[in-house]
């Protein structure tokens, strides 16, 4: 294969989503046929997500509109609730949160998870079973994990503070105070997400043919030199799904922050946006606001993500 | 990042279902039997008017239509077995009636409550918690009992009048009836006030003797800084398990008389809070929030020679092993005063069946019901019948709890109730008693205003 | 370089150091056991809440916040699991097990099936709207599952069900499996990226052979993609079996309810039980861990491909 067509190109589309990208340089339509295929295979998924993204999309926008108490009429506002949110000190409290959150813990969270999947790569006896015990955090139920890291964090007997005092640092208050808490829930979140990522990459390692390898190995190249030029670059599919997935994960964020928050209720300092939907929502009787709020959410991300696929092009390869 | 989350993948028939349902929504106003949505526009069950009298004497006896009930509740496997075993007894005594039994835990209940509701098909008869009453009753979704009390002439002065004041309207309507209720008293652990030679709580304690006590019985016995046995233990993350209290004793209140205004802007109700404060950072023999957050009740756990907390808590301590005793609270500078949140059965106002969903709400306020109810002991039965015979000598300690309901204040039950108790303990706990970051009266001060919005945007 | 044979089973043996001066040979053992000894420490640590779980559930309540968290209980209280079990009345715990094993599998077979098919239309086969509709698949990701709660529960109450009592789909377990065979973003959008990062020659070879997109698809791309469809199986099976908040809305008798529903009553509005609530959690990993175990053969390294030069 030479160069020039190992290179992708792509096509354009306005919302930078087409991916008529041809890959192994040769351009391609669609053959005589291919389309009927085509429907054949994503039926059922068109069926559901079409039909799935669409309907609650457009029933929340409605409904944004809408001031909507759940259980009365839905009384038309026009973008009332909208300007309302730009005011609305929680509101941004809660962007503001989630925004710090999900900067810190997606870039670590993957860095981590890469380092263990590479880590977890071996061939070597008993794998399975050392694997397992690095899974084993996806099946702990979410309490147990909070009361664990909970104590971690305690402040008059924790184990952080334990090892910070052998060094001399005074005992903190983590969770309770309002500048740590935050870091606090990212670094029991990165722990508690490690597990999901590694497992993505481990399924992508698995999947780079070992002939890269030996080929690589054959041309003089050393351990470094073999992540660098040959694990990466096939890895970056999977680096992009991750990327992707952790961001519009992060963005989510609402379960952590109730497992270690103070009794169960987000204060000023750990309040996420999804928090605050869901109490304006099902709690406060403002279902028309809690709509604004995640129309409000879903574009934010949704430009995120757009810029993120345009952003494809320069580092993802696909064969 | 957390794990990822992902919608539920139920897809739906169409965009156009969505609308019509909102639409139908709209124009349905209030739900009624189950609302009509098809295109074919299918009859629905209107909800039928309550007849004048069911047959009979005023007691239990239904004679209407075989009806099928659905029975909805939050409560832990105790719980649920307890109202279970009322329900067969029910199902007994009326066996043209079929009770369905759901339960979930506390928080998700009202997550599928509102679902349903909001769906059109939410259960019969459902519980309902003191302060949130008004939000569902002035959505228009809880049936009206007036009709059925006066029809019957039942009377409702057999159950505590503060728990039947919680589901009555301002005009007088009856749109439920208290099924159990809560107070908040003083618990002990003997074990530790014998090692240290102290007389028991009695009624003669104010605030100064509790804070007296609890410094002599406040230890740290290792040296390392912090007591590892605190004088007296109490949640601060809600109204109910103490700074209410402290409030009312103290002179103040949370509401104004009509309830249009916050009243807490006043030197009094700043007393109360303050002495919370003040437990935990002034005299400090009350832990910080932090330390017991995860982990909770610190006299369960045998690190805490008082609590003051809720009457809900016996069971609990019983099965930790506890030698206990419980007291009334002490009182405070202007009277002695408690907080009263009782828990009701209410019924649906779209049921298909509201003759037999109230002679389902009748029979948990009945003696008979009441008595499986507090055999429990993780409540107090509302049945003054009950009250003053079985129930002050089921249990030691149990004569504090009816006693008093002679003097406790209802915990505060009105539109916007969330909205504002949010609004206002998430300020409590932040400057208040998670760090001592501003004085009691300084917080109201900065959230009062806000309060008096969320009131007034709920008239 | 010599290139060794990476004899996977034998990280000791011999032969695989022979030939080699004896300081190399230690060198490489010594890496080898550190190796070891920094994957199962990190592991043990990983393993912590695990532990914590399991000592919890063998502890009297009173114990398990009086001592230190990873104390030993006092005498193993096998009898929490005994009351787990029985706690619910008519059902046991068991049936709310084999409930979740139910809906779980429904719904990883269910994913499975659809979204791989669908992965391999958005990466192997051009058609018209190609990206505008994966665009849109997206958008599904993004939304809060909270949002669209309502909604979803509006519609499956006006579907009409023949064997319901309620006459439409509340009430009944179908709305929790359903939707899993109409495929969903996230299973879609991983396979699709594991299906383009298959060398298109493969499917080329094979279209010359006069393969139609459906024999590529379950020649070609199904057995390359094994690691990425055990990914998938893995979580979706995870997701559904965590599920609570719908099985909560829709389910109404107890004999339908999930374990996620069943534990969530010994959590309380103030206190919690847990000894008997880490009992249940016990129990319900079990499937998660067998779904493991079997999965890490999926997650097998080095499929051969032949014809294909570097």
């Amino acid at each position: 294969m030479t160069d020039d067509a190992r290179r992708p190109t792509y096509g354009s589309g306005w919302i930078g989503l087409r991916f008529s990208r041809i890959r192994g340089g040769r351009p391609r339509g669609p053959r005589a046929g291919e389309e009927k295929w085509a429907w054949l295979f994503i039926g059922p998924a068109v069926v559901g997500l079409v039909l799935l993204s669409a309907a609650p999309i457009v029933a929340t926008f409605a409904i944004s509109l809408t001031h909507w108490d759940l259980l009365t009429a839905p009384d038309p506002a026009g973008f009332d609730n909208y300007t309302k949110l730009l005011n609305d000190p929680r509101f941004l409290t809660a962007f503001r949160n989630t925004a710090f959150y999900t900067i810190v813990s997606v870039p670590l969270g993957m860095a981590l998870s890469l380092g263990l999947a590479l880590a977890l790569n071996q061939a070597i006896s008993g794998i399975s079973w050392i694997r397992t015990m690095y899974f084993l955090p996806i099946v702990t139920s979410t309490i147990a994990i909070g009361l664990v890291w909970s104590w971690i964090y305690s402040p008059s007997s924790g184990l952080l503070n334990q090892l910070l005092g052998a060094f001399g640092v005074p005992p903190q208050r983590w969770v309770a105070d309002p500048f740590w808490a935050m870091p606090a829930i990212i670094g029991m979140s990165v722990w508690q997400g490690l597990p999901a990522n590694t497992i993505i990459f481990l399924a992508g390692l698995q999947a780079i043919p070992s002939s890269y390898y030996d080929a690589a190995s054959v041309d003089g190249a050393g351990r470094w030199a073999r992540l660098r030029y040959v694990t990466l670059p096939l890895l970056t599919p999977s680096l992009f799904f991750t990327g992707l997935l952790s961001l519009i994960g992060s963005v989510q964020v609402f379960d952590q922050v109730f497992v270690l928050a103070n009794p169960g209720k987000p204060t000023s300092a750990t309040i996420t946006m999804v928090y605050f939907i869901y109490e304006a929502g099902f709690r406060n009787f403002k279902m028309g606001y809690a709509s604004a709020a995640s129309w409000i959410l879903f574009l934010i991300v949704a430009v995120l993500t757009f810029i993120y696929f345009r952003s494809q092009n320069r580092w993802v390869h696909y064969q | 990042m957390g794990t990822f989350k992902r919608s539920p993948r139920t897809p739906l028939p169409g965009a156009t279902m969505v609308v019509i349902a909102l639409i139908a929504a709209a124009c349905g106003g209030s739900t009624t039997g189950s609302p009509a949505v098809s295109a074919a526009g299918s009859a629905s069950a209107s909800v039928s008017a309550p007849s004048g009298s069911p047959s009979g004497s005023a007691d239990t006896g239904y004679s209407g239509p075989p009806a099928s009930l659905e029975y909805s509740i939050w409560g832990d496997p105790a719980e649920i077995k307890n109202q279970q075993a009322v329900v067969e007894a029910f199902t007994a005594a009326n066996p043209t009636i079929k009770v369905n039994v759901t339960v979930s835990d506390w928080e998700p209940y009202w997550d599928k409550l509102q679902t349903g509701l909001a769906g059109g098909a939410a259960p019969d008869v459902f519980a309902m918690d003191g302060p949130l009453g008004p939000d569902y009753q002035t959505r228009d979704v809880l049936l009206d009992l007036t009709p059925y009390i006066q029809g019957e002439s039942y009377d409702l002065g057999q159950l505590d009048a503060n728990a039947v004041k919680d589901f009555t309207t301002a005009d007088g309507a009856q749109f439920g009836l208290p099924r159990d209720l809560n107070v908040i008293a003083l618990y002990y652990n003997k074990t530790m006030f014998d090692a240290a030679s102290i007389a028991y709580p009695d009624g003669t304690w104010d605030w100064a003797k509790l804070v007296e006590v609890a410094k002599q019985l406040t230890k740290d016995t290792n040296g390392d800084g912090t007591p590892d046995q605190w004088g007296v233990y109490t949640e601060t993350t809600d109204m109910e398990n103490a700074w209410s209290s402290f409030v009312w004793q103290a002179g103040g209140d949370i509401l104004s008389a009509d309830g249009t205004k916050s009243a807490l802007d006043t030197d009094q109700a700043a007393q109360g809070i303050q002495f919370l404060q003040d437990l935990i950072w002034k005299d400090k023999v009350s832990p910080d929030p932090a330390i017991f957050a995860e982990t909770g009740d610190a006299f369960e756990q045998g690190k805490a020679a008082m609590e003051i907390n809720g009457s809900w808590l016996v069971a609990t301590h019983e099965a930790a092993g506890l030698q206990f005793g419980i007291a009334p609270l002490p009182k405070g500078p202007a009277s002695q005063a408690t907080s009263v949140n009782p828990t009701g059965a209410v019924v649906y106002k779209g049921t298909k069946s509201p003759d037999a969903a109230w002679a389902l709400v009748k029979y948990l306020a009945s003696p008979v019901a009441q008595e499986k109810i507090m055999a429990l002991k993780a409540s107090v039965p509302v049945n003054k019948q009950i009250l003053s015979t079985t129930y002050a000598s089921a249990f030691d300690g149990a004569q504090v709890f009816a006693d008093a309901l002679g003097y406790a204040h209802l915990k505060p039950s009105f539109k916007g109730y969330n909205d504002f108790n949010t609004t206002l303990q998430t300020e409590l706990d932040e400057n208040v008693f998670n760090a001592p970051n501003k004085t009691a009266k300084e917080a109201i001060a900065a959230v009062n205003p806000q309060l008096n919005q969320i009131l007034a945007d709920n008239q | 370089m010599k290139t060794e044979r990476v004899d996977a089973a034998r990280p000791f043996a011999a032969e695989r150091y022979a030939g080699q001066s004896a300081s190399r040979r230690a060198g490489r053992i010594a890496r080898r056991v550190s190796l070891y000894a920094v994957l199962v420490a990190g592991g043990l640590l990983m393993m912590i809440p695990f532990f914590w779980m399991f000592l919890t559930s063998l502890k009297t309540r009173a114990e398990v916040f009086s001592a230190a968290p990873l104390s030993l209980p006092s005498g193993p209280h096998w009898d929490n699991y005994a009351t787990m079990w029985n706690a619910f009345g008519d059902v046991t715990f068991g049936n709310f097990f084999l409930n979740s094993v139910k809906l779980a599998s429904l719904n990883t077979i269910g994913q499975v099936i659809a979204c791989s098919m669908a992965a391999y239309a958005f990466a192997v086969i051009p058609f018209r709207g190609r990206g505008v509709i994966f665009g849109v698949l997206l958008a599904t990701l993004i939304i809060p599952f909270q949002v669209v709660l309502v909604p979803n529960f509006i519609l499956w109450r006006n579907l009409p069900h023949p064997a319901s009592e309620s006459g439409n789909f509340i009430g009944t377990q179908e709305p929790l499996w359903v939707g899993a065979f109409l495929g969903g973003a996230f299973g879609i959008f991983l396979l699709r990226q594991f299906f383009l990062a298959i060398p298109v020659e493969l499917a080329d070879a094979a279209r010359i052979d006069g393969a139609n997109h459906w024999q590529i698809f379950r020649r070609v791309y199904l057995p390359l993609a094994r690691p990425a469809i055990a990914t998938l199986a893995i979580f979706e099976f995870m997701w559904s079996w965590n599920d609570l908040i719908n099985p909560l809305i829709y389910l109404r008798h107890i004999d339908q309810y999930t374990t996620t529903v069943g534990l969530a009553f010994f959590e309380g509005q103030f206190v919690g039980k847990w000894p008997e609530m880490m009992a249940g959690a016990m129990v319900s990993l079990l499937p998660m861990i067998i779904l493991f175990v079997i999965a890490q053969k999926y997650f097998v390294r080095g499929i051969a491909l032949t014809g294909l030069k570097g």
